[in-house]
């Protein structure tokens, strides 16, 4: 099995092969983060395909100095900020309209599916660039330094959006009723 | 140092991301502020339920994504090797050549109309739309399921747009003036944009079309008595079979249907008409200038962040609850 810096130093010369283990080992994080910027799965499958379809075309100019996992995550990111941008009229979130009364799951799994929903869904209202920060924290498990790497900031800027996105999650939560947190 | 400024720096003291010194400054003052010691708790609970979104159970599925596409995109990096031959030839004539011949373009070839179809969009000054698309919809249990709902749009460009869309039978309407957007919407979340005129529309519809690959023309169709090519194709980033209708004499599109190649299921049937047509979009007021009875304005500014809009009717009292949620 090949380490990763083998992997891309093979990949950086047009190894097709090479790539196809990058897809491989990132697709399904690189598809997760996506959906949790976005909320929209189709749109997820969408810009994951145009994030690897960019790295392939890009990989031969990668700067060495940034790391493979970074640079795929910085042009999952823009895709993601660049389709919000664009994102218009009907941005709808879909976990309003829960219609289907039978259930065939245990009530712990229902609890944990609502409670799962109502975070993602207070994670669809918070401004993106703070979303980015939260999500590449706490689901991908980047430290602060790593996530401004990724996407270009200063650590501080970092710092800045992860405390005001919690902020903004706290009044969102504590506005559902009770302290909701 | 003022709590304001220390509850900047509490989410990074949850997680462990402070310098020493400024950790310092933190942990001295939580010793005296209990109102900080509050907030903090708070903000390790919301830490926490963020991360029970690293497991991806609500996700339907995750498909391999096709190494062949990729390898697609190698083969043409032999264009970019020969655009690199070629230049050792004097630019000049090479577009003297290429201009002339236009190898790349047959006036009729499906290419052409696609892309006369693309130049098309720029005489079109208003139009009206009726789009069945899908959308897929989370059930209690974390499944989905595929849905149809319906979108009525008319619009007069730049600013103005009408837009009635109805969600199992639940009816929200939108009327774009310039910078106003007025609604009548119930039992739905909006996330209203904050650029004004950023609507989608019939140019969404042709930008689409440049995702469009292996495009054939099949026998030409009679689309509401206009004679329109057929052309089938696939949308290059969903499992879509495309079908598209364009007018013969004006190459503005009239119907678009799209199908998953999958499951055959039709995802999503939109008519386009009434182009140019004289269309009046006025503001739901009545003659004294007060919103007529339902509805509700909201004035859009790029200066502002987007708003989210939830309104919610009580099924039983049939009481409107409206929350707006704005990023500052």
């Amino acid at each position: 099995m090949l380490e990763e810096v083998q992997i891309l130093t093979l990949a950086k010369t047009g190894d097709t092969d090479a790539f196809a283990e990058i897809i491989k080992s990132y697709q399904k994080p690189i598809l997760r983060y996506l959906f949790r910027l976005t909320g929209d799965y189709e749109m997820s499958q969408d810009l994951a395909q145009d994030t690897f379809i960019q790295a392939y075309q890009g990989i031969t100019k990668l700067n060495t100095d940034l790391a493979l996992k970074a640079w795929l995550y910085r042009i999952a990111t823009n895709n993601a900020l660049q389709h919000l941008r664009r994102k218009k009229l009907f941005s709808i979130i879909l976990f309003n309209h829960l219609r289907k009364s039978t259930i065939s799951t245990s009530e712990s799994a229902l609890e944990q599916t609502f409670e799962s929903m109502a975070v993602k869904e207070a994670l669809l209202k918070i401004p993106q660039e703070q979303r980015v920060c939260l999500v590449l924290h706490y689901v991908e498990g980047f430290q602060y330094r790593e996530i401004a790497n990724t996407i270009g900031v200063s650590e501080e800027a970092v710092r800045k959006r992860v405390s005001r996105g919690i902020a903004q999650l706290k009044v969102i939560f504590t506005s559902k009723g009770g302290n909701g947190i | 140092m003022k709590c304001k400024e220390i509850k900047e720096l509490l989410a990074a003291y949850a997680d462990e991301q402070l310098p020493p010194d400024r950790k310092q400054f933190v942990e001295s003052h939580l010793a005296s502020c209990i109102d900080c010691r509050a907030t903090l708790i708070d903000y390790k609970a919301i830490g926490e339920r963020l991360i029970t979104l690293r497991t991806t159970a609500d996700i339907p599925e995750i498909p391999e994504i096709k190494i062949p596409e990729v390898k697609t995109i190698k083969s043409r990096n032999t264009f970019r090797r020969l655009r690199y031959a070629l230049a050792a030839i004097p630019i000049a004539v090479i577009m003297i050549i290429l201009a002339v011949l236009q190898p790349w373009v047959s006036s009729s070839s499906p290419q052409a109309i696609l892309a006369k179809a693309i130049s098309a969009v720029d005489n079109v000054t208003s139009y009206r739309d009726s789009n069945v698309p899908g959308i897929y919809m989370m059930n209690p249990d974390g499944t989905w399921d595929y849905e149809h709902n319906s979108i009525f749009g008319e619009f007069v460009f730049p600013d103005k747009a009408h837009i009635v869309y109805t969600l199992n039978g639940v009816k929200n309407e939108y009327i774009y003036i310039g910078t106003n957007v007025y609604y009548s919407a119930s039992n739905f979340t909006v996330i209203f944009p904050n650029i004004p005129g950023n609507i989608p529309n019939y140019k969404d519809t042709v930008e689409e079309l440049k995702r469009i690959t292996d495009l054939h023309q099949v026998s030409d169709e009679i689309i509401d008595g206009t004679n329109c090519f057929h052309f089938k194709g696939k949308d290059m980033s969903n499992p879509d079979d495309v079908d598209l209708w364009i007018g013969k004499d004006d190459y503005l599109i009239r119907q678009k249907i799209r199908t998953n190649y999958n499951t055959g299921t039709v995802v999503e049937t939109a008519k386009y008409y009434d182009f140019n047509e004289p269309i009046t979009i006025e503001a739901p007021l009545d003659s004294d200038g007060n919103l007529l009875p339902g509805w509700k304005v909201r004035e859009l500014s790029p200066e502002t962040q987007p708003e989210i809009v939830t309104v919610t009717t009580d099924s039983i009292s049939g009481a409107e609850t409206t929350t707006i949620t704005s990023s500052k």
